[in-house]
């Protein structure tokens, strides 16, 4: 054999071949499994696909005209999806509607797994288009297309929580908050081949799915639906939710039910159908307050455990205080004892004067003092005697603990407002609030119909029931009165005004007229606009001097 | 329709245009140019070979000869030729390009987005689109490899040793490859018309019970009801059924749905009484408009400008509700000849509200007709009120008959439309009537519908802007491939097809790096309009900031020589880019599928400027291509 040059490098070329190759087969090998179909082996790329759940058919349905236009951009799938965003910028811009929708859908099927597309572009129909038409019935048209967008994304990624939740979210805020909301509602509940679009996804015809006092399908109610659905993906633990609070995620769909229930009340439906629905959102919301929500300190919270933590640190603290009966209030002692003349001085401001008249560096020396007349448990510790000491020592630690565990629950609990909605539902469910909602409501109807003195009659009645539920829901005082009796006062006020009379001194809710005027200060930022004067120049036409 | 650009009477295009100079000096202009530039480089190229004197017979020779070549090519011969481009276009199984296209339009339904509001417009692009693609590549890969090929093949000695021009060879090919490409539209052509009948074509029923229907005639005088849904399940109209029309034998027309309507007709009466619709109507036709001149006037009434609402497209303008604020079109033309009923307007109008208002009711508006004689007697007609809708056609048909304000006794007259027209000119006014409302309008967006042409004319219309297209590929494919190799004769016409398609954006981006540049910008940027210029830089500062990640908006921060360095490179390389655009085609110009899709007759004046600007480019692509054919046989 004649041993030349050529001959040499193509040996050599087909063992750099052979060696490239075993890299790439070890990336790139296709899994493979036996006769039982059970997993045998697979190269890197495949084990990884596997590992992270994203092989085509477990993202979700699998479409053939995705695949081909994806197979047909010959690996520019990147540049043609951009070209594609680029585009729908432009279509936006050129208020080009069908364009829009028409490029949406390419890109789509190009990235069907890329869940910004489907969130952006759903928010960008429901949101931003609809707003772009004048008629409120085109907008609805364009809110339905935003949803039905988030619909088919769900589809193709059916263990994306977060799609479904903004299925929900657009269900319920879109439809349910928007300006035009009452026409909204309206559409969406006589909607009946929207409704069929959606019985495959979620029960329509379920009285989950319907008010109960017309038996059509409420926008809220089919939020809740998809809340649920959203809720059970996160449960499975299929996919963990990514990229939102999961207590803001989970207490979406108790508040849906209260949503509806406020619906229906503004649209005029009172009596035992609001108190069901306001008794349905008290259930939800108590279950979520059961559920275990992951949180940011790696711990899981129930929001329901507040009482019975708070109830667990009295117990320790009594336990602790036992084994060294006097040591707080002596330790306390001591430390106030410790004081110099000022600092004494200092901390015994009254608050009114403290908020008023203190400096930066005051409030600085006053929360120093503070912080060091705190007694803490380990203070306590210190004082038991030695014999008891280490159980103090286990007891100090498990307050602690508790003291933590109570500091975020609080926080928590503060965030979706607990407490507030927790009472507000068993407040809305009386009697009382019911007959004072309808009252307002009808307060409202004799305004319309410039029956003034009835609507006076009204708005009394119902001030005589929201002063008792007042009275005995101080708590709700600040939230409910800023929601829901800021334009009802108003329109009471101007009620009193055209009947010529003031405001009855025996008002039932005065903390209402203090909260609602316009303060001072803001009146004087405003100086009154002098009126401009018009002059006509008839060379020149009209120029404002 | 939008129409960002207006559509010139083709004697106006061709001789003044808008920029006080007409297409056809631009023409002459430029061939002038590259004539001469031409024959210099020749020149150059030859005496470097052959001497300075030498090349310069050669040169004059070449030229002399050419005139006679030209005067003595042969129709037959072009014939003969082109029959063998046929016969060859055949052999390489053009026709699989025709099995690509069948494919694509049955699956069409897979990739397209079925629920539009305008199914029309969307079936009307995709088939257009799709075709025009198509074509174009198969045009390409037709013109680019034929003489390469028969040069490489030996084959063209067979036929340059025959009593053949250089004129014939390449005219031949044009011909015979325009002839396969036309055979091959028209049959895509025909597939498309039906595709997108075939898609459109839908029926609805009546299910309501006709008893219930004449009872509530009878009772209300009025049936309100809907059709059934299409059966893709897509859509239904709802109905309106007035006994009054019924009586005096107008039409039922259901509301209008996804771009269409459907006609309600009634059988017999009382317990006979039978109810169909008919098919839909109003998606496939070709409106041809009649355009005005737009000019807006201020909230105080005088000549002003219109507002801009903050929309980052300023192709609308806005005039302020209940105020003088006018939005004026003045039309030419208008006589009882052409509009014997009246004026039909149409309306497309955008809203903008600056208060929620109510939002179950439109805003009002109204429109006016004036006489465009500001002293005449009777200068106005009476307010006609209407409510506006936006995105889509409203019609306002203004009747002969109307009143009149006199301005002498302040009285209000009957008058006829046509008394307030003068020298075939009248004005339409619009007007917005709610306070802190507006109206967006822009030129295109009032017009009057003087005639209604057959869809399918204006459907062959559509496919010609194509046809001239694929024409003008073919003419640079043979040119480019007299003096290239097939692949490289291919990527340049790619090329200039891509570099034609991106005018606009290679101008906007040679805008935004002119005015970018530290030296260049302060003299010369200010004739740029900022809304043509793009921010970003060109293809160094582009790669720069790619790899420093810096967006467009954001200064590059380099030192000022650096910046320099890339500013003027990048204006450079942007410039020469910027020169060849410009010898090349507007290929965007020839495309005409919105006025198919929104339903507008495509203008036979733009029918024309295309065909004339094809016919001025084969010409030189011709010229080009003998030349180069003829040197090269020459250098065999």
């Amino acid at each position: 054999m004649n041993w030349n040059a050529p001959f040499a490098r193509k040996i050599v070329y087909g063992v750099l071949i052979v060696v490239l190759l075993i890299p790439l087969f070890r990336l790139g090998q296709p899994a493979s499994y036996d006769a039982n179909g059970e997993f045998k082996s697979a190269g890197m790329l495949a084990n990884m696909r596997i590992e992270y759940d994203l092989a085509q058919a477990n993202l979700g349905e699998i479409d053939p005209a995705s695949e081909s236009m994806k197979l047909a951009t010959l690996g520019l799938r990147g540049v043609a999806a951009s070209i594609l965003w680029q585009k729908s910028n432009e279509y936006k811009k050129k208020e080009d509607w069908d364009n829009l929708s028409a490029t949406l859908n390419q890109i789509t099927k190009l990235q069907p797994n890329f869940i910004g597309v489907w969130e952006f572009q759903g928010h960008n129909l429901a949101y931003n288009v609809s707003v772009e038409f004048d008629n409120y019935r085109h907008r609805y048209h364009w809110v339905k297309k935003g949803i039905e967008f988030l619909i088919k994304g769900t589809e193709y990624n059916s263990k994306e929580a977060r799609l479904f939740h903004n299925v929900g979210w657009f269900f319920g805020q879109k439809i349910g908050r928007a300006d035009e909301h009452e026409q909204f509602r309206r559409l969406f509940r006589e909607d009946a081949d929207f409704h069929a679009s959606l019985s495959p996804y979620v029960d329509m015809e379920s009285s989950e799915a319907r008010s109960r006092h017309d038996q059509l399908p409420d926008n809220w109610l089919v939020s809740r639906l998809w809340y649920i659905r959203a809720a059970d993906i996160v449960d499975s633990g299929l996919k963990p939710l990514r990229g939102k609070s999961p207590l803001v995620f989970h207490s979406d769909r108790p508040k849906a039910y209260m949503n509806h229930a406020e619906a229906i009340e503004t649209e005029g439906h009172f009596g035992e159908v609001a108190r069901a629905a306001w008794a349905d959102g008290l259930r939800e919301w108590t279950a979520f307050g059961s559920r275990e929500i992951p949180s940011t300190w790696g711990v899981l919270i129930r929001l329901n455990e507040y009482a019975a933590t708070s109830e667990e640190i009295q117990n320790l603290t009594r336990e602790l205080d036992t084994l060294a009966p006097t040591a707080r209030a002596d330790i306390a002692k001591e430390r106030r004892e410790a004081l110099t003349a000022e600092e004494a001085e200092l901390i015994q401001t009254p608050e009114a004067v403290r908020n008023e008249r203190f400096t930066e560096k005051q409030w600085m020396a006053y929360q120093a003092i503070m912080s060091r007349l705190f007694v803490s448990d380990d203070d306590v510790v210190t004082r038991v005697p030695t014999e008891h000491r280490s159980s103090a020592e286990r007891i100090a630690r498990k307050l602690s603990s508790a003291r933590l565990m109570i500091e975020r629950i609080d926080r928590y609990r503060n965030q979706v407002a607990f407490a507030y909605w927790k009472t507000r539902c068993e407040v809305e469910q009386t009697e009382r609030a019911a007959k004072a909602r309808e009252h307002l409501y009808q307060a409202d109807r004799d305004l319309e119909n410039a029956k003034l003195e009835e609507a006076k009659k009204n708005f009394e009645l119902a001030w005589d029931l929201w002063a008792a539920l007042f009275a005995e829901n101080p708590e709700l005082k600040d939230d409910l009165a800023q929601s829901d009796l800021r334009r009802p006062f108003e329109f009471y006020r101007i009620t009193l005004s055209q009947l010529g009379e003031d405001l009855p001194k025996d008002f039932k809710l005065p903390w209402l007229v203090e909260k609602f005027s316009v303060p001072e200060v803001m009146s004087q930022d405003y100086a009154p606009i002098e009126p401009q004067v018009i002059r006509e120049d008839p060379a020149k036409g009209v120029n404002p001097k | 329709m939008v129409v960002e650009k207006e559509v010139l009477p083709y004697l106006q295009w061709l001789l003044f245009s808008n920029q006080g100079y007409g297409a056809l000096f631009a023409f002459l202009l430029l061939v002038s140019a590259a004539s001469l530039v031409g024959i210099l480089v020749c020149y150059a190229v030859t005496s470097a070979r052959i001497g300075l004197w030498e090349a310069f017979y050669a040169v004059a020779q070449t030229i002399a000869n050419a005139f006679p070549d030209f005067r003595r090519t042969s129709f037959g011969r072009v014939a003969a030729l082109s029959r063998l481009a046929i016969q060859e276009s055949i052999r390489r199984k053009v026709l699989v390009a025709f099995a690509i296209f069948a494919v694509i339009l049955l699956y069409a339904g897979w990739f397209l987005d079925v629920r539009t509001d305008h199914p029309a417009r969307l079936y009307l692009s995709f088939a257009l689109t799709a075709t025009n693609y198509l074509i174009l590549v198969m045009a390409l890969f037709l013109s680019t490899f034929s003489l390469p090929n028969d040069i490489k093949n030996r084959t063209m000695y067979t036929v340059a040793t025959k009593p053949v021009r250089a004129t014939e060879i390449v005219l031949g090919r044009i011909v015979g490859f325009s002839i396969v490409g036309t055979a091959m539209l028209a049959l895509m052509g025909i597939v498309s018309y039906g595709f997108v009948v075939r898609n459109l074509s839908h029926n609805h029923t009546l299910d309501a019970d006709p008893a219930e229907i004449e009872a509530s005639l009878a009772k209300d005088g009025v049936w309100e009801g809907e059709t059934s849904p299409d059966a893709k399940g897509l859509h239904r109209h709802p109905i309106r059924i007035d006994r009054r029309r019924l009586d005096e034998g107008g039409d039922i027309t259901t509301e209008l749905e996804r771009g269409h309507w459907h006609v309600v007709r009634r059988t017999g009466e009382g317990a006979a009484a039978r109810y169909a619709i008919g098919p839909p109507e109003g998606q496939l036709q070709a409106r041809v408009p009649v355009y005005g001149k737009l000019s807006f006037l201020s909230r105080t009434g005088t000549a002003g400008d219109g507002v801009n609402v903050g929309s980052e497209w300023g192709y609308r303008k806005y005039i302020e509700g209940g105020t003088l604020a006018s939005a004026v079109w003045t039309f030419e033309n208008i006589t009882p000849e052409r509009f014997p009923d009246g004026l039909p307007l149409e309306l497309n109008l955008s809203i903008f509200r600056t208060h929620k208002g109510n939002i179950e009711k439109t805003v009002l508006g109204t429109l006016f007709v004036k006489s465009p004689n500001r002293g005449a007697k009777i200068r106005s007609s009476t307010p006609r009120n209407f409510h506006a809708q936006e995105f889509v056609v409203d019609r306002q048909r203004i009747p002969r008959k109307l009143q009149a304000i006199d301005g002498e006794t302040s009285t209000i007259k009957d008058i006829d439309l046509f008394d307030l027209v003068e020298d075939g000119k009248l004005e339409v006014w619009l007007q917005c009537a709610e306070r802190g409302q507006y109206f967006g309008v822009a030129q295109a967006d009032l017009y009057v519908r003087s005639a209604n042409r057959p869809f399918w004319l204006n459907f062959i219309k559509g496919y010609a802007g194509i046809w001239l297209q694929m024409v003008l590929i073919v003419g640079f494919g043979v040119t480019a491939s007299t003096f290239l190799s097939g692949p490289i004769a291919m990527l340049g016409t790619l090329g200039a097809v891509v570099l034609g398609l991106s005018a606009t954006f290679v101008f906007g981006v040679f805008g935004g790096a002119i005015q970018a540049n530290p030296i260049l910008g302060p003299i010369v940027g200010t004739i740029i309009s900022e809304e043509k210029a793009m921010p970003g830089g060109g293809p160094i500062e582009s790669l720069v900031r790619l790899v420093t990640q810096k967006n467009i908006m954001i200064e590059l921060d380099f030192p000022w020589l650096a910046e320099l360095i890339i500013k003027s490179l990048d204006a450079a390389m942007l410039g020469s880019m910027l020169a060849v655009t410009r010898m090349l085609p507007d290929f965007a110009f020839f495309d005409t599928t919105k006025y198919l899709a929104y339903g507008f007759d495509i203008d036979n004046a733009l029918l024309a400027q295309q065909a004339t600007i094809v016919a001025g480019y084969m010409l030189v692509l011709t010229i080009v291509g003998y030349f180069f054919l003829k040197t090269r046989e020459l250098a065999a």
